[in-house]
């Protein structure tokens, strides 16, 4: 992966171990110069220091400047914060009963998957995929799913 | 008693009881919509964790597979360590009936792949963690009456 125009302090923080160094050094380099693979190397360090926000920021400044790379527009694309995007929908009828239907029960159905709706049992399955294939057969929605262990 | 008025415009919007194990281990277990599958989860509020955590076979019946240009990283968990990737879904934190509205979120979320030499799965629970979506959001918990109250900055 070429490095040559990022400067030696990235290159340094880059293969340390501290995440203020690693912030520092990408604050002070001039991104400019720097190459796609740059970018994805400074980007894939700052997520792996759960450095998302900044990891982000710096994956829209790569994007614009390399809008044919996919793999930085995926990183600008999926490292966005988190956001509302929508209400208004009333609440669920009985997920409070379904949940206290799973405290109740917990000894109950052992390796099994349960769908509880409104507070009863309504399905069982050996597997979670099982499970919901049987609700979607039965056009039910909003079945409590978990695994008894 | 005294009331404290939080410094900020919190728009309280939702309440729903919480489950507090997982697993035989105490936990805080919310229930919750990915995207609009017919089966509601029961996810891990876990403030310790940066990461929201995808369960495999939720991401399987979604139909969501690892893209070519992935953004991948390695989970390090009590369950093991994982290589996956981040991926964007819509989770809805759910109340009940007259207790509020559903709020839908965009979020980051983990997908954890199988191990690379054992192969084993990830077995842990879908986790809400901290950095994806929790500080995004304004939440409280009632231990007494186990409910979770959730809502956002408005």
């Amino acid at each position: 992966m070429a490095t040559q125009a990022i400067s030696p302090a990235l290159r340094q923080a880059l293969a340390g171990d501290s995440v203020k160094g690693l912030h520092r050094a990408v604050e002070a380099i001039d991104w400019t110069a720097a190459s796609e693979d740059d970018f994805r190397q400074a980007i894939q360090s700052m997520v792996d220091a759960e450095s998302d926000r900044r990891a982000w920021e710096l994956a829209q400044i790569a994007q614009a400047r390399f809008p044919a790379n996919k793999w930085l527009a995926n990183a600008a694309r999926v490292l966005a914060p988190a956001r509302v995007v929508g209400s208004g929908e009333i609440g669920v009828i009985g997920l409070n009963d379904s949940v206290e239907w799973t405290r109740a029960h917990q000894g109950e159905h052992r390796d099994q998957w349960v769908g509880i709706k409104e507070g009863k049992l309504i399905a069982t399955a050996a597997t979670y995929d099982a499970l919901l294939d049987q609700l979607a057969a039965q056009q039910l929605a909003d079945v409590l799913v978990f695994h008894n262990d | 008693m005294t009331t404290i008025n939080l410094p900020y415009d919190f728009a309280l919007v939702g309440a729903v009881r919480y489950q507090t194990a997982y697993q035989g281990q105490p936990r805080l277990v919310v229930p919750l919509r990915v995207e609009s599958l017919p089966g509601l989860e029961m996810a891990v509020l876990d403030t310790g964790s940066t990461r929201c955590i995808l369960r495999p076979d939720v991401a399987r019946h979604l139909r969501i597979s690892k893209p070519p240009d992935a953004l991948e990283e390695t989970l390090r968990s009590r369950f093991g360590d994982f290589p996956g990737w981040i991926e964007r879904v819509t989770l809805t934190l759910l109340p009940d009936a007259g207790m509020g509205i559903q709020t839908p979120l965009d979020v980051r979320v983990f997908i954890p792949e199988p191990h690379p030499i054992s192969r084993a799965e990830y077995n842990g629970p879908t986790i809400l963690g901290m950095l994806d979506l929790l500080e995004v959001i304004r939440f409280a918990v009632d231990p007494a009456r186990t409910m979770f109250y959730f809502g956002y900055q408005a």
